[in-house]
């Protein structure tokens, strides 16, 4: 009845976008590795009780989903324990610019629920009916956050000091 | 001078460059290997000691006194067992386990029951029967939110604020159109002060050979624990 998994090819596809989503909400290299683990270790749960994913995508949106979930519980977590929720400086350990880590301080402004259609769609560069799938909620509905979020951006960046507001006119 | 989309590019870019490192990768896909290989030898463990779960279900019989016959038990046991470490013979002691006895709800053609309610320290089971009108392969709860008496949420994907990887499934066809859901809400808190629960299923996707059928409409049971 179980299926086989295949852990090379299975880390090869999805084990840099669930760090890439942990990073991003959790601005922690060790943290976001945990992630990682913790996120593989629920599929294994999944797979052992349900058998397999309906489809390659249903896969994907459902890593996806529990990243997301497992970030924030992590997240709440942390402030229930008072724990620093670090800033955007880890991005500079890949040589991000100012530029950039300006940029991440200010999608990171933004509300959850428009931080989070906004990354998926700009960032991971997924469809808005994928969107839609992952957060369960209509596709006007991730429109109409991808554009306030847009819209938002765009007066964080500007009412965010001279500097952001030039760079990003 | 840029403008946003361009750096939003540039950051998207940049983002797809972080990797992680191939140590830490090969650590993880032996993790998974040995994490799958462990739960196949645990659950091979289980078989062994079913006989004696079978033994405990039986007395539940007697002791339930209820309409609950053996072979609905066995199917539960069944249906529970090659997935959890329960102790069925303490939970069947404690009284957890609770036979349901419920008229199915039907909604565009779909009727749906709860058989058994389980609670352990940390884990809600709850058996849901489905029936169809056409012949299915699988069933997904894709909108679910079960809350308690004083309407603490126990697990609510409706409104996006439950972590999914609490909740798992297992499906047994019982025939073509009947379908045995046992779905496990993990990490409760106070789970000993849930005594009733109410759920609301909002959406189930069915599969069906060659394609999927979503429906939207609600089930609400009420059940006192």
């Amino acid at each position: 009845m179980s299926i086989k998994i295949d852990s090379k090819n299975l880390v090869t596809k999805y084990s840099d976008m669930i760090y890439h989503i942990a990073l991003s909400y959790l601005k922690n290299k060790d943290d976001a590795e945990d992630i990682v683990q913790e996120v593989f270790m629920n599929y294994i749960n999944f797979i052992k009780t349900n058998n397999d994913f309906e489809s390659e995508n249903h896969e994907k949106f459902w890593i996806i989903r529990v990243t997301i979930n497992l970030c924030n519980n992590e997240l709440k977590s942390k402030r229930k324990r008072n724990k620093v929720i670090l800033n955007n400086e880890i991005f500079k350990t890949f040589d991000f610019n100012e530029n950039e880590i300006c940029l991440i301080d200010c999608i990171d402004k933004l509300k959850d629920n428009y931080k989070i259609v906004f990354e998926l769609f700009y960032i991971k560069e997924l469809k808005i009916s994928e969107i839609s799938a992952i957060l369960n909620i209509s596709e006007s509905n991730v429109k109409t956050r991808l554009k306030r979020a847009r819209d938002k951006l765009k007066k964080i960046l500007q009412s965010g000091g001279e500097r952001k507001s030039e760079e990003f006119r | 001078m840029k403008n946003l989309d361009d750096e939003i590019d540039n950051l998207k870019n940049k983002i797809k460059n972080i990797k992680l490192d191939d140590d830490f990768k090969e650590d993880l896909s032996n993790k998974i290997e040995t994490e799958y290989r462990k739960d196949n030898i645990s659950k091979k463990k289980k078989t062994f000691y079913f006989p004696k779960q079978i033994v405990a279900a039986v007395f539940c019989v007697i002791i339930l006194t209820s309409c609950v016959f053996a072979d609905e038990i066995g199917n539960f046991v069944n249906n529970l067992f090659p997935n959890t470490t329960l102790d069925v013979e303490q939970l069947l002691a404690n009284g957890n386990l609770q036979a349901i006895n419920m008229d199915y709800i039907k909604q565009d053609g779909v009727a749906i029951k709860v058989d058994y309610v389980l609670q352990e320290e940390n884990s809600l089971y709850i058996v849901f029967n489905i029936l169809a009108d056409e012949e299915i392969n699988n069933v997904y709860l894709e909108k679910i939110k079960v809350i308690n008496q004083d309407n603490k949420v126990i697990f609510d994907n409706i409104d996006y604020i439950t972590d999914m990887s609490k909740l798992f499934y297992k499906i047994d066809n019982i025939d073509n159109k009947n379908i045995i859901l046992t779905a496990k809400l993990d990490n409760l808190e106070k789970n000993e002060e849930n005594k009733k629960i109410n759920i609301y299923i909002e959406k189930i996707k069915l599969k069906y050979n060659n394609s999927l059928r979503n429906i939207e409409k609600q089930w609400k049971f009420n059940i006192e624990i």
